[in-house]
């Protein structure tokens, strides 16, 4: 069986054509319920599998390929979210304060009415407690590792979990 | 809607992150409380309908054709070449902005090589001169690494920002210059990880949080320099 990565590393670009099929689809769920914009979720789908080719030298086979492209794709995402703003600004992934009540998103997910499904009412959370819920929920990542990632406290993150899970109990009606 | 204080502890229930004492209080509550049963089983029924979400969800379009274009003739970094290392790909024209990188990363190194072995050999008693920041410099607040770990968070992403723009405008590969690039880099890190490790072993040294902050901000430094320099060429 031919090993697609390392030839990868060779530099065969035919087959990390090959990984890329193998593992859009997987990198491109993530940016898309991450961003909740099909357009920039294309873009960042794109830069995550470029950064995969130019770092391939650090890939090693302890690891699963998978894992380690998976890890690399939550970087990528998280960094574009703060490259909207300020540099060095604290991280504003978790410390919105809007409160619930006649919020932006709690007024969108409810105009948006019964019968939307999962998908859409993740789609609809406030940016910070979307990714936390993504990342937890559906990616499967502990709070520390959701904490080491984003550096907020796990407290944090434990919070704007629950408060997603509030909102989507909510929008969805249950 | 659950009891006031239980929606939080439900959602640790469920998340089997509660100790045990905490899990016993929940489950005397909801033996007697329907509102909070419901509210415990919603909470399980989102987590599973979430867990269950498809994995994988096909783009709209092929992106392969674009990923194609950008790899472009970009070589993959291989371990032991000239071209290896966070910058395989980086080039840099001016012969002396490579003394000046060389240079800077030397200071580092330098300078916080006999501030720690000052700082640990006076037993934290001596004043520790930080390149570039006085001793009357603003103080941070933090001093121990966990404290430091959301600041070192932000480095990280700004350096990974700054990397990432330097990587894709190259203009041609020169091997020495990637050389000088990459030893200035290693240098620097070498001195960021000997930071960290010193922080970790003296924790609440708010001296070494600062040497470990100021050893970043030189890597951030060094990397917008090379950008600038990437610009101009």
């Amino acid at each position: 069986m031919i090993d697609l990565v390392a030839e990868a590393q060779r530099g065969d670009v035919d087959a990390f054509e090959q990984l890329y099929r193998q593992h859009a689809g997987r990198v491109y769920a993530l940016c898309l319920r991450m961003t909740a914009d099909p357009s920039r979720a294309e873009e960042l789908s794109q830069d995550i599998f470029l950064r995969a080719w130019q770092k391939l030298a650090t890939f090693r086979a302890e690891a699963a390929f998978s894992t380690w492209l998976h890890r690399l794709a939550v970087n990528v995402v998280l960094a574009d979210r703060r490259s909207q703003w300020k540099r060095w600004a604290r991280l504003v992934l978790v410390d919105d304060t809007t409160p619930f009540e006649g919020s932006g998103a709690a007024s969108r997910m409810k105009e948006a009415g019964a019968g939307m499904d999962l998908e859409r009412a993740i789609a609809l959370l406030p940016e910070g407690a979307r990714a936390v819920f993504v990342l937890h929920e559906v990616e499967g990542y502990r709070h520390a590792e959701i904490a080491e990632l984003t550096g907020i406290a796990v407290g944090t993150c434990k919070a704007q979990l629950h408060r997603a899970r509030r909102l989507l109990r909510e929008a969805l009606g249950r | 809607m659950s009891c006031q204080g239980m929606e939080e502890l439900l959602n640790e229930y469920v998340d089997q992150t509660l100790a045990d004492d905490k899990c016993h209080e929940v489950e005397r509550h909801i033996d007697g409380c329907q509102s909070c049963r419901e509210t415990l089983a919603s909470l399980r029924s989102l987590r599973a309908e979430a867990a269950a979400l498809p994995k994988t969800i096909v783009p709209a379009r092929d992106l392969w054709p674009q990923i194609r274009a950008r790899i472009g003739t970009t070589t993959v970094a291989r371990e032991g070449s000239a071209g290896s290392g966070p910058f395989s790909v980086l080039a840099l024209r001016s012969a002396r902005s490579q003394w000046a990188l060389a240079a800077a990363a030397a200071m580092v190194l330098v300078v916080f090589s006999a501030a720690v072995t000052s700082y640990l050999l006076t037993g934290g008693a001596g004043v520790i001169p930080v390149s570039g920041v006085s001793a009357g410099a603003t103080s941070l607040v933090v001093a121990t690494l966990d404290e430091f770990r959301p600041a070192e968070a932000d480095y990280a992403l700004a350096i990974d920002e700054l990397t990432w723009a330097l990587e894709e405008r190259r203009d041609s590969l020169d091997a020495d210059t990637i050389t000088v690039i990459e030893t200035n880099l290693r240098v620097i890190d070498a001195a960021i990880r000997r930071a960290r490790a010193a922080l970790e072993d003296h924790p609440g040294s708010p001296k070494l949080a600062r040497i470990l902050s100021n050893n970043y901000r030189i890597k951030l430094d060094l990397l917008e320099r090379a950008n600038n320099l990437v610009e101009r060429s």
